[in-house]
């Protein structure tokens, strides 16, 4: 199955000049798959911590959206504990005109600002709406405990 | 890869997002096949925002509202994007040597070398990442010297000789007339079967992929004649079957994956999943208390596959 030239320059562009933070490096033998690593944005609960996601690009892309979840489990409103992720640009919102290093800056984008009223991981959302400082705390103990 | 990151790394950098906009927002290359612009005024090339249409409505740049009729060529753009491309690898060629000139004599100014223009020869030779490049007469990439005098001559040859062949039109007449797309919802599936034998495209197979073929040969077709040099038939269909292959190829691959290997790499995951579970169900029956946590995860469960890495659930899953 040839890979399509863009999929190429996209994997040599976030090799050679990764976004600060975030690494994704293919899978020797099967290069629509990548491990990412993400660190948390500063100045949140994530702080300090390096979160592993993976990546998988559908063999329509860049028409379908890439596929992308966490392994580390987190803390957040919008992360289940299976690491599915809500977010728009992964679902309608996708436009191939988008990349993966621009999807992954949304995930990160995502870990500063948690919508508890979209929420995927129901109980999570719930005490971020209840009791925030508490939920900013669990998310700092989830951090320490699976991401360093 | 040519690609407009090429440009970080020489005198003037910024010519990486010159040239950002002069490549395809979906495939990454130069507009130069038959470019389209919509009303917002965004361009594509015409077969990736064709191809881009038949699944959405939006502009993938701003999502405002795009219809197939709406779309216009944008030939001063197409002609800009030729001339850049005829003059793009002398002029990164040149901004590079100029960059590498530039370092070398702020080196040689450090360390008070006396004879710098002798010195910066030899220093060429030297340096094995410097090497003396030049532009192939054939294919007019930059390569470096070494290489054009060795095999890169008798490759360009051959390559350019066959694609000129095959562009020949004598044996075969360029088609004029653009296909049109039926409205397939009042096409029975016959009908549709009859319209790609009619073009020469295999007819087998779910109304779904008999639609998507006609589409992506639509694509292929209606685009090639938007092209100042467009291609013969012939060449449209073997595009086709390349077409086919990836589509096969794809469902047999995550046949074998699933079925074969994930679950011998992982049934000892999945015997675990499968008895946590079972545990939690058990807990549920009992009292009312998780009523909450059963609404989750039914909602979830449909999304669970990641296509291809549909193991890791699992994983995540015993460490919880």
């Amino acid at each position: 199955m040839a890979l399509p030239k863009r999929i190429i320059k996209e994997t040599e562009r976030l090799v050679t000049d990764p976004v600060s933070g975030i690494i994704a490096t293919p899978h020797e033998e099967n290069l629509r798959y990548f491990d990412v690593s993400l660190e948390g944005p500063p100045g949140t609960p994530y702080e300090g911590g390096v979160f592993k996601l993976e990546l998988f690009l559908p063999e329509d892309y860049p028409m379908t959206a890439p596929r992308l979840r966490f392994l580390t489990r987190i803390y957040h409103p919008n992360i289940d504990r299976l690491g599915r992720i809500c977010l728009d640009v992964l679902k309608d919102h996708w436009s191939p005109a988008m990349q993966i290093r621009t999807i992954l800056l949304s995930v990160q984008a995502l870990l500063s600002s948690p919508n508890p009223d979209d929420p995927l991981a129901n109980d999570v959302a719930a005490i971020w709406k209840e009791n925030e400082p508490l939920a900013v705390q669990t998310a700092k103990e989830w951090t320490e405990k699976y991401a360093m | 890869m040519e690609d407009s990151t090429d440009f970080l790394a020489t005198k003037i950098p910024s010519l990486e997002k010159f040239e950002d906009n002069l490549r395809c927002p979906i495939c990454r290359e130069l507009l130069l096949r038959a470019p389209k612009i919509t009303e917002c005024g965004h361009t594509f090339c015409g077969e990736c925002i064709d191809r881009h249409l038949n699944n959405e409505t939006r502009c993938p740049l701003c999502r405002l509202e795009v219809q197939r009729a709406q779309l216009r060529a944008n030939k001063s753009l197409e002609s800009a994007v030729e001339e850049w491309k005829l003059n793009r690898d002398k002029l990164l060629h040149q901004l590079t040597l100029e960059q590498n000139s530039n370092t070398r004599e702020h080196k040689d100014d450090n360390e008070k070398h006396e004879h710098t223009g002798v010195l910066n020869n030899v220093e060429i030779q030297h340096n094995p990442n410097v090497k003396t490049m030049s532009v192939c007469p054939i294919c007019s990439k930059t390569l470096p010297i070494s290489e054009i005098q060795g095999s890169h001559i008798d490759t360009c040859l051959q390559t350019n000789s066959s694609r000129s062949k095959r562009k020949r039109p004598f044996f075969e007449p360029i088609p004029t007339k653009k296909l049109s797309l039926p409205f397939f919802a009042t096409l029975s599936d016959a009908k549709i079967r009859i319209l790609l034998a009619e073009n020469g495209l295999i007819s087998k197979g779910s109304r779904a992929k008999l639609i998507q073929r006609f589409q992506e040969y639509f694509t292929l077709y209606n685009n090639n004649l938007d092209l100042k040099t467009p291609e013969p038939v012939s060449n449209l269909r073997k595009k086709m079957s390349l077409w086919e292959k990836t589509q096969n190829n794809n469902t047999n691959d995550l046949k074998e994956l699933d079925a074969k290997e994930w679950t011998s790499q992982h049934q000892t995951q999945f015997d675990e999943l499968i008895t946590s579970a079972k545990k939690t169900a058990e807990k549920k029956n009992t009292p009312e208390k998780n009523s909450e946590n059963v609404i989750n995860l039914t909602q979830t469960e449909p999304q669970t596959k990641l296509k291809n890495g549909e193991v890791s659930e699992s994983d995540n899953e015993s460490e919880i």
